[in-house]
């Protein structure tokens, strides 16, 4: 019945895109102290490339509305202008959903390693 | 104007973003922008969270277009008309190229002369509090010898004036010895508050106080040290051999940037010493009075509100017999960049000039844009746009092809400045290279904004448009003001070109003035300098130099050879007072061995050259500048000049040289026989060799074997020298020689874009005119006469001005008076013909139009 469960609410859940699995792998890695900056200069950092702080906080926005993030406001401070910082946190749907994205993204991979070579 | 920034970020932000995440997000930024902050400066730290909220703007975009209400805000607005002013820039490829490379030029050369200035003019020297430092000098009268004499100690317990005072020496260059060979240091010596004058924190390195031993000196590096002792790891502490027989020992090394503050700061100072307690001022004394006198240069940090003209009144001592010294201080900016300054604020006078030609050219090129776009204007405004709206339509255009044109510019000045390293003059770059800073990017994006300002000209020309111009017959309208636009912008073009072409003739002429002049020397001659350790005096120098001539000699391809005491064609004089004719006299000497004059060219006037029997009190020569100042142009042979109370019989009379700079006079000199130099200082070797000249390395070698621990400090020409004398003045008339043309250049576009203009605008009229039978000078007449006229107005005034502002350059001037009548017609006749081919050119194309070309304008 889990198993049924899962593969319903999945599939009902919207596709992830690339950089979507990635916005959710970086807040999955930071844990607590997951806001915009944190996520941006972690992403920049593992995967070198750079990314545009517009991008991370519009897919932040996007994930949270599907339901797979959720956020808080933690207290304002004077060093940010009196702005609250955004935390955020990966739903268990959230984390479903990364997990199917990169088992899909393993099966398709299986049988082409003599031409992807060893990952 | 950071406060400004962010709070407009922050009004637009909050506008652009959806509510719950607008907060956070500026939050974010704000956090990290202090940490920008302190890491690249403010400006940077600006220019990125500028550009990091176009990025969040941009990505919420399709987001707010689905939300959001019609009603635009101002600043969509904006951003609609900076889109729109991009989108027509781009749709007119060639004219936007033309325009974005004039206002490039222009913006790229004035920030590069401004980059060039900017150490020397606004820049504070890189000290703490560098406007309390003052320079001191002490020059002793001449008369009875000064009872009490100035002391370094006195002056620092002078706490009224000061809170700390220091001095120095320049050294001879030493030769250090390194694991992997030995290299040359120019090293100066400096007193033990001379850190705390200057502000630089005291802990670099071991402690400088002289070691327990007493053998070891402490030496400090600065960034100009070679790389081979700064890069060697754990140089601190390390012990580096000095061969000429004490140790140095590295304590420290002083953080980049260090300049050192003295005037000849040009000569980097690898390292520093400490100054033995050596008198800041020395006096030689003969029969009571004073025959020459030494001092130290003196660095004080003046107390808060004491000025260094109130130093220079109260430490002055003038006694009532005469005797006495004087002391003078000015400001340490002052004095490190006397030499410059002039200079550099020239080279931004004339960038600004140049900006404003291209201005004015891009202002012309604009009118004519908005010219034949009337009758967009007249139909927007048909359906409804205001004249406001069509106004802000231009501007918003010409603000594009600004930060194009900025953009340009700065990549222009990026170029120049990468270029032009090997053609400064070293002065230049005594206070660090220029470069790309970001006063220099400010500088370039304020002359981006002021030919803005010209941009407002044709937005006018679009604000008098009216729906009427859609029936107009013949599309430009409102003919009068556009003239009137064009011919006071054309005006002013020609009238700066000819203000810099007429500098740059007087610069020019006055170049080949001092390149005409000969300089008494036979061009050819190598001369060596040589740098020899302090204890080396007397004899033992006097055999090495005689060692030296002869190795030298040996060389192949060496013709002769000299050597004379000190440097040649250099700052640096040895001047000294004689008794001749009666009266005390102050002189240039100048030691040389008897083959110099032979060597250098310099002729024998009258009388002989030197013997190997001639001795330093025996006899000497003059030159003619003593003849003339000293003996009213009489034969001085015979004569006797009494040096220290012996008298020296004048055996010759030599030309005058010009042997301290091609552009300064000769002075009154003597000639004495070199023989057992009694101070350490530079030996000057002359070699006259054929066409085959010897290398520097076989000299190197000859000098090394002759005198191992002597070092040679420069080899080159007589004429290498004295083009180097003369850098600041050819590097002078390159830059306005090259303005000059720029302008020129830019000027002449404009004036043939009017003519090409005033064809296609009134082609129909000269077809029909063609038809009824005007000959070609009337059709020339006609369509050259607006650019003749606003040239020649334009060349008037700048002819004016050019004879006022020309005094300008007096201190830069060779033989050649401000208002020289003969430059400024050069100038005045380059102008009228190049103007006259400018014009005459695209007038050919009207003289050439057939009458059916009148059937083919609609």
């Amino acid at each position: 019945l889990t198993q049924v469960a899962y593969i319903v609410d999945v599939k009902s859940a919207a596709p992830l895109g690339e950089f979507e699995v990635i916005v959710l792998l970086a807040v999955l890695r930071l844990d607590e102290a997951a806001f915009g900056s944190a996520i941006r200069e972690e992403i920049q950092r593992r995967s070198q490339r750079r990314v545009s702080r517009g991008a991370v906080y519009i897919t932040l926005d996007r994930l949270e509305e599907k339901g797979f993030l959720t956020s808080r406001l933690a207290a304002a401070s004077d060093a940010r202008g009196g702005r609250p910082k955004r935390f955020f946190t990966v739903t268990a749907t959230g984390l479903r959903v990364v997990r199917h994205s990169i088992r899909m993204l393993a099966r398709m991979q299986e049988g082409l390693e003599p031409l992807l070579g060893d990952l | 104007m950071e406060r400004l920034l962010w709070r407009a970020l922050e009004w637009w932000l909050l506008r652009r973003l959806p509510p719950p995440a607008a907060g956070p997000v500026l939050g974010d930024l704000l956090e990290e922008y202090a940490v920008k902050r302190g890491g690249a400066g403010p400006l940077r730290a600006s220019l990125w969270l500028l550009a990091e909220s176009l990025s969040i703007v941009i990505a919420y975009r399709p987001q707010l277009r689905a939300t959001s209400s019609p009603q635009r805000t101002a600043m969509d607005k904006l951003l609609s008309d900076l889109s729109n002013g991009f989108r027509t820039v781009t749709t007119r490829p060639a004219a936007t190229m033309a325009i974005v490379v004039v206002l490039g030029f222009g913006v790229g050369l004035v920030s590069a002369m401004f980059a060039l200035a900017d150490p020397f003019v606004l820049d504070p020297l890189p000290y703490a509090r560098p406007g309390e430092l003052s320079t001191i000098t002490i020059s002793v009268k001449h008369g009875p010898e000064p009872r009490a004499l100035p002391s370094l100690a006195d002056w620092q317990a002078r706490t009224d004036l000061f809170t700390e005072v220091a001095t120095y020496k320049i050294n001879q260059p030493i030769r250090l010895t390194l694991p992997d060979g030995s290299v040359a240091l120019s090293t100066a010596s400096v007193s033990d508050r001379f850190f705390a004058v200057l502000g630089i924190p005291t802990n670099v390195g071991r402690d400088w106080e002289r070691s327990a031993a007493g053998s070891e000196v402490p030496l400090i590096l600065t960034p100009s040290a070679p790389r081979s002792i700064r890069d060697q790891d754990q140089a601190i502490g390390r012990a580096i051999l000095q061969q000429e027989g004490g140790t140095l020992r590295v304590a420290g090394q002083l953080p980049s940037p260090f300049v050192f503050p003295g005037p000849g700061s040009a000569t980097p100072i690898g390292g520093l010493t400490p100054l033995a307690n050596e008198p800041l001022v020395v006096v030689r004394a003969v029969a009571g009075r004073v025959a020459s006198s030494r001092s130290l240069p003196v660095l004080a940090r003046l107390r808060p509100g004491v000025t260094s003209q109130m130093v220079g009144t109260a430490l002055s001592s003038h006694a009532d017999d005469g005797s006495g010294f004087i002391v003078g201080a000015e400001s340490l900016h002052a004095q490190m960049t006397r030499r410059v300054r002039l200079l550099a604020w020239g080279a931004v006078t004339a960038g600004v000039l140049i900006l404003i030609v291209c201005a004015a050219n891009v202002g012309n090129l604009l009118v004519v844009r908005v010219v034949y776009r009337t009758r967009e204007f007249a139909a927007r405004q048909a359906l409804g746009a205001s004249r406001w709206d069509v106004f802000r339509l231009v501007l918003a255009e010409i603000c594009v092809l600004a930060i194009l044109g900025v953009a340009a510019g700065l990549a222009l000045c990026a170029a120049t400045l990468a270029s032009c390293a090997g053609i400064l003059p070293r002065e230049f770059a005594a206070l660090g290279e220029p470069s790309l800073t970001n006063r220099v990017v400010a500088f370039a994006c304020s002359a981006g904004g002021a030919v803005i300002l010209f941009g407002l000209l044709p937005a006018l020309v679009a604000w008098r448009a009216t729906p009427a111009a859609l029936f107009a017959q013949v599309a430009p309208t409102d003919t009068k003001l556009v003239g009137a636009l064009r011919f006071t912008l054309a005006s002013i073009q020609s009238a700066l070109a000819v203000i810099l072409l007429v500098g740059a003739t007087l610069l020019g002429r006055s170049y080949v003035n001092l390149l005409s002049q000969d300089p008494g020397f036979s061009s050819s001659s190598l001369v060596v300098s040589v740098s020899y350790p302090s204890r080396v005096v007397g004899a033992q120098l006097q055999s090495q130099i005689d060692g030296t001539l002869r190795k030298l000699r040996d060389l192949p391809g060496v013709q002769r050879v000299a050597a004379s005491h000190g440097t040649m064609i250099d700052d640096l004089r040895s001047m000294g007072l004689v008794r001749f004719d009666g009266e005390t006299r102050f002189v240039d000497r100048k030691a040389v061995t008897p083959s110099y004059f032979e060597t250098t060219g310099s002729a024998i006037l009258a009388g002989r050259a030197f013997t190997d029997r001639d001795g330093p009190r025996s006899a000497c020569i003059v030159n003619e500048s003593f003849v003339r100042v000293h003996n009213k142009g009489m034969s001085p042979l015979g004569l006797a000049v009494t040096v220290a109370g012996s008298p020296v019989e004048i055996v010759g009379l030599v030309r005058d040289t010009y042997d301290m700079a091609l552009d300064e006079r000769p002075t009154p000199t003597m000639f004495v026989p070199l023989q057992n130099p009694t101070a350490g200082f530079r030996i000057s070797y002359v070699l006259s060799s054929g066409a085959e000249r010897p290398s520097d390395a076989a000299i190197e070698r000859a000098v090394a074997v002759a005198s191992p621990e002597a070092i040679v400090v420069d080899g080159s020409t007589i004429r290498e020298r004295l083009m180097r004398s003369v850098r600041d003045r050819s590097f002078a008339t390159l830059i306005l020689g090259l303005f000059a043309l720029a302008a020129l250049g830019v000027s002449v576009a404009g004036l043939t874009g009017i003519v090409m203009y005033t064809v296609a605008r009134r082609t129909r009229e000269i077809a029909i005119r063609v038809a009824i039978g005007a000959g070609s000078p009337a059709i020339r007449y006609l369509v050259m006469r607006e650019a003749v006229a606003a040239a020649a107005v334009g060349g008037i005034l700048g002819l004016t001005a050019s004879v006022w502002l020309s005094r300008l350059l007096e201190n830069l001037l060779y033989g050649i008076r401000p208002a020289d009548p003969w430059s400024i017609a050069i100038a005045a006749i380059a102008v009228i013909g190049i103007v006259g081919v400018a014009a005459w050119l695209p007038a050919r194309r009207a003289v050439r139009l057939a009458p059916t070309a009148a059937l083919r304008i609609d």
